[in-house]
This record gives C-alpha cells, sequence and structure tokens, in this order.
C-alpha cells in the first residue's frame, strides 16, 4: 500500500510510494483515508526508477486534493531527473524513519510551560536543512527549496536555483540563483564562478553587464579545486575539475 | 544482435540533423554495415529531398502504421549503396498522426534488420521530438557554435537525461570556422564542451559544398575530398568503434615563415 511522509510541525516519514497499475485510484483512497487533503507534503520514492509522466499525473492527482508537494526524495538517478522535470524539488538523502504515532502526541504538547525553557540554551541559529544535489542543472530545469541549497555541478544559463537559506554552487553559476526568497538578506551565493544572469538576494536584483563580447567561462582559469574519494581500497585525491557528476 | 537505434536531435532548427542522417548513414553503409535511416519529420519531411530519393518513395511511415503496408514495402533503398535504406515521414500529415509508443514498435522492428537505425528527429520539444526518441538507445545531440543553439542543446540535454533508454550521447558540433575560432570571433570547440558537459563524437567545418549536396539530392560523404564529407566519414568511423583524434581547430596552421623558424631550430637542435 502507498505511505506518504507528511509534515505538520514536524517531517514524518511512513515509507515509500508502492503503488500498481491502478495507481491513481489507490492514490486518491489512500489520500481520502489518511486525511490528507490540503496538506503540505513530502514523499519519499526510495530506490525506485519512476518516468516524468508518472510523476506528473500523479502531480495532478495530488493537486486535486489541493495537496502541496514540498519536495520528494529518491535514490534513483532517473527518478531525481524526471522530477526535476516535472517541476518538483528532490533530495538524494532518504529521510530518517520515525513513528506516525508520534504525530499525535505533538498536539497536545501546544500547551509549553515556559518556565521551563532554558533560554540561555536555545542556540543562535535556527537549524535549517540543507539540499545536497549532485549533477549538473541543466537549461529549463528548476530547484526550490526552503533551506539551503549544495550543488555539486555546474548551473548551465536557463535554468534557475532558488532557497531561502544560502547557495553553494560546486561549478560553474551561469544561470539565474535567487538566495534568501523568504526575506534573508543575509543569505549568500557561493560557486567557482558566478557568471549568473540574474542574481536575486531577498527582494534584491542584480543583473549581468550587457554583452560586449561571447559569454565564456574558461574553466582551467578557475582555482583547482581537489576531492578525496576511496578507490581500490585507499584514499586518493582528484582534481574536481574531471567529469564524474 | 540487434542494431543500434541512434536518435539524431539538436532542439534549435535547421543546425544540421537531416543532413547529419543523411550523411551519417552514407559513410556507415559505405563501410559495410546495414543502415535505415528513419524520417519522423511528419509534415516537413527532408530526408528524401538531402538522399534524392523522393521520387522513389510509394510507402511512407504513417501508410506502415495505418497498416496498409508492411514494413519492408514502405523502405526505399538507395540509389548506388544496397544496404542503405529510407523510411520516410508523412508530408500530407503532421506530427499528431503518430505516438511515442508506436515509433517505438517500428525502432523495435527495425533493429531487428539493420546494424544502424538512424532516427532524424525534428526541431523543438514537442511531440515530434518525443516521438522521434521513444524508441532509441543512443542519441547525437547537433548543435552549432552559436549561443542559441547551444542554450536550445542544454535543453534537449537534460530532457535526454530524463529518459532512462537512452544510454550514450555524444555532441557534433557543426558548421564551424577555424578562423573565426582562432581571431575570436566564434565559440571555440572547448567554449561548447565547456558548457555543455558531454563528450565530442565530432567536429564539421563549414563548407560550401554542402548547400551543393543538397541542392543535388547527393550527401557530401560521395563527393570527393570535401571539408564536411571527410568530417562525416571519420564520424562513422568512431561510431564503429575507431578512435580517430578529432582535428584541433584553435591553433592556426603554421605559416610559411614558422615554417621556415621551425627548419632552422630542428637543425639548430642537431648541431
Amino acid at each position: 500500500m502507498s505511505e506518504v511522509l507528511y509534515r505538520e510541525e514536524k517531517p514524518i516519514d511512513i515509507g515509500a510510494l508502492n503503488l500498481s497499475e491502478n495507481y491513481l485510484f489507490e492514490l486518491s483512497s489512500f489520500i481520502e483515508e489518511k486525511g490528507l487533503q490540503g496538506k503540505v507534503v513530502r514523499i519519499n520514492l526510495g530506490d525506485r526508477d519512476f518516468s516524468q509522466n508518472y510523476l506528473e499525473n500523479m502531480l495532478s492527482v495530488l493537486k486535486g486534493y489541493q495537496i502541496e508537494v514540498e519536495m520528494v526524495y529518491s535514490t534513483s538517478k532517473e527518478t531525481k531527473i524526471a522530477a526535476l522535470e516535472a517541476g518538483l524539488t528532490v533530495s538524494g538523502q532518504l529521510p530518517e524513519i520515525e513513528e506516525a504515532v508520534a504525530v499525535q502526541e505533538e498536539e497536545p504538547s501546544q500547551e509549553k510551560n515556559i518556565e521551563n525553557i532554558n533560554w540561555e540554551e536555545t542556540p543562535k541559529e535556527e537549524k535549517v536543512e540543507t539540499l545536497y544535489i549532485k549533477q549538473n542543472l541543466r537549461s529549463g530545469q528548476k530547484i526550490e527549496f526552503d533551506g539551503n541549497i549544495v550543488l555539486i555541478g555546474d548551473c548551465n544559463a536557463g535554468s534557475e536555483i532558488i532557497a531561502s537559506g544560502d547557495i553553494i554552487i560546486w561549478g560553474v553559476l551561469s544561470g539565474i540563483a535567487h538566495a534568501g526568497n523568504r526575506g534573508n538578506k543575509k543569505a549568500c551565493i557561493r560557486a567557482f564562478r558566478i557568471n549568473a544572469i540574474q542574481i536575486r538576494i531577498a527582494d534584491l536584483l542584480a543583473r549581468k553587464p550587457d554583452r560586449i563580447d561571447m559569454d565564456r567561462v574558461d574553466k582551467s582559469d578557475l582555482f583547482n579545486p581537489e576531492e578525496a574519494k576511496i578507490s581500490d581500497g585507499e584514499i586518493v585525491i582528484y582534481s574536481a575539475h574531471q567529469e564524474y557528476y | 544482435m540487434s542494431g543500434r537505434v541512434i536518435v539524431i536531435t539538436s532542439g534549435k532548427g535547421g543546425v544540421g540533423k537531416t543532413t547529419s542522417t543523411a550523411n551519417i548513414g552514407t559513410a556507415l553503409a559505405k563501410h559495410g554495415a546495414k543502415v535505415v535511416m528513419l524520417d519522423t519529420d511528419i509534415g516537413l519531411r527532408n530526408l528524401d529531398l538531402l538522399m534524392g530519393l523522393e521520387n522513389r518513395i510509394v510507402y511512407t511511415l504513417v501508410d506502415y502504421l495505418e497498416g496498409k503496408c508492411k514494413l519492408h514495402q514502405a523502405l526505399v533503398k538507395d540509389k548506388k549503396i544496397p544496404t542503405l535504406a529510407l523510411l520516410a515521414a508523412a508530408q500530407t500529415c503532421d506530427k499528431t498522426a503518430v505516438t511515442a509508443e508506436q515509433m517505438k514498435d517500428v525502432c523495435n522492428a527495425l533493429k531487428e534488420d539493420f546494424d544502424f537505425v538512424l532516427v532524424d528527429s525534428p526541431a523543438g520539444i514537442e511531440q515530434g521530438f518525443q516521438n522521434a526518441i521513444a524508441g532509441a538507445n543512443e542519441a547525437i545531440i547537433i548543435t552549432t557554435p552559436e549561443m542559441s543553439a547551444v542554450r536550445d542543446a542544454d535543453r534537449i540535454i537534460g530532457l535526454l537525461e530524463a529518459k532512462e533508454e537512452i544510454i550514450n550521447y555524444k555532441l557534433v558540433l557543426n558548421r564551424i570556422r577555424p578562423k573565426m575560432i582562432q581571431s575570436n570571433d566564434m565559440l571555440s570547440v572547448s567554449d561548447v564542451t565547456d558548457i555543455l558537459s558531454i563528450k565530442l563524437l565530432g567536429v564539421i567545418p563549414e563548407d560550401e559544398n554542402i548547400i551543393v549536396s543538397t541542392n543535388k539530392g547527393e550527401p557530401i560523404v560521395n563527393m570527393e575530398n570535401t571539408k564536411a564529407g571527410n568530417a562525416y566519414m571519420n564520424i562513422a568511423r568512431r561510431i564503429l568503434g575507431d578512435d580517430i583524434p578529432i582535428p584541433d581547430f584553435e591553433t592556426p596552421p603554421p605559416t610559411f615563415v614558422d615554417r621556415i623558424k621551425n627548419l632552422f631550430l630542428a637543425t639548430a637542435a642537431k648541431a
């Protein structure tokens, strides 16, 4: 039976979608059973391969129930790319599984005992989630996430990367990047080379100077980042310019 | 052993998909392979014109899909090379006449009898393109060294990456002008591969003989010793597995003075 991760106060993961031929009907009955109408959900797609068509059909069913998909998790490369094409935000790390029961226990805690909170211990910066993606973002693709985004790859012209926190691109930024899209003016964007068409932070916008010459980035010109990996049982340091992503 | 189904696509129109399909197909057949070229640009077919076979078409792809003929009846043999065939598109329908499923079935049927099925894709990213990639396992992306073509090629590569059946895609850079690259007026080969991050299959220089060959209905690889023709022959050999290095168009060839200097240096070194 299909299972969906959804968030009220805290994200709860119930597992991966496992739908059959009648999946659209099963999805509808599942949604009604669990009372997910109008909620914001995250979906754990596990390691299964899904096509863009399948995901778009699923999204239109969810849309009919006013369900917003905040993001999907998948460890399958094909699914991740298909999800990006379908306009979804994707994470490659599957979430930790917690008990579904916990949701009911959370609600009564709204009446917290204020005397018990030690204000000194409250951390200064709120713990913000980070989306970690390893691929080149190609023209026409878009990533949107409520948190930080780390992209291992280039962000090509014609693509968009939007975060409420910081954006770190382990590659060349040629597309549009928007950090702090919920108003955080302290957000920043980092990349090997910022060659972006437009940079947006919070509500400010900056554009690339008008072209007087051809638009090119000489990749050999950038400093030489390195990556350490295990290879043949040993740790080896590689130049990060090699195409491995 | 099933054949290889390769789709030749670009996103942008007019960059050389049909010309490349005709020439790579002819070149592969000249090396002995059994090749069928499939024109999926329904309503705007051109592959038959480039091959000079438009007067020999009796049945088209759409006729076969409607059951009006058998598959082998719709295949048109090349005038000169017996192992080369063409499956033409219909001119009197449009792209809604075929579905992706039907195209997949056609490719699967063709690959049983041929070593290579070259699918000539139309421009764009809509139904025509989706049909063309439906049955393919490999892709050749054609682009010219112009910002607009490269941008569209990037979009296409993104769409191809989402299709799990396509396991191998390579780039052909068409219509380059080495002099303009050297004087920094045109994107170089490395500029384009830096942006697109895919492997390069070949580079084809701008050649006026292409216009002549198109108008005559004779693929340029059939003409003697042309720049573009040689480049297409090399691409065919690379597809067949030969490791032919791609010539460097970026550094200018040595001038007369350079050559004299080199001669002196070589003589001095020996002394």
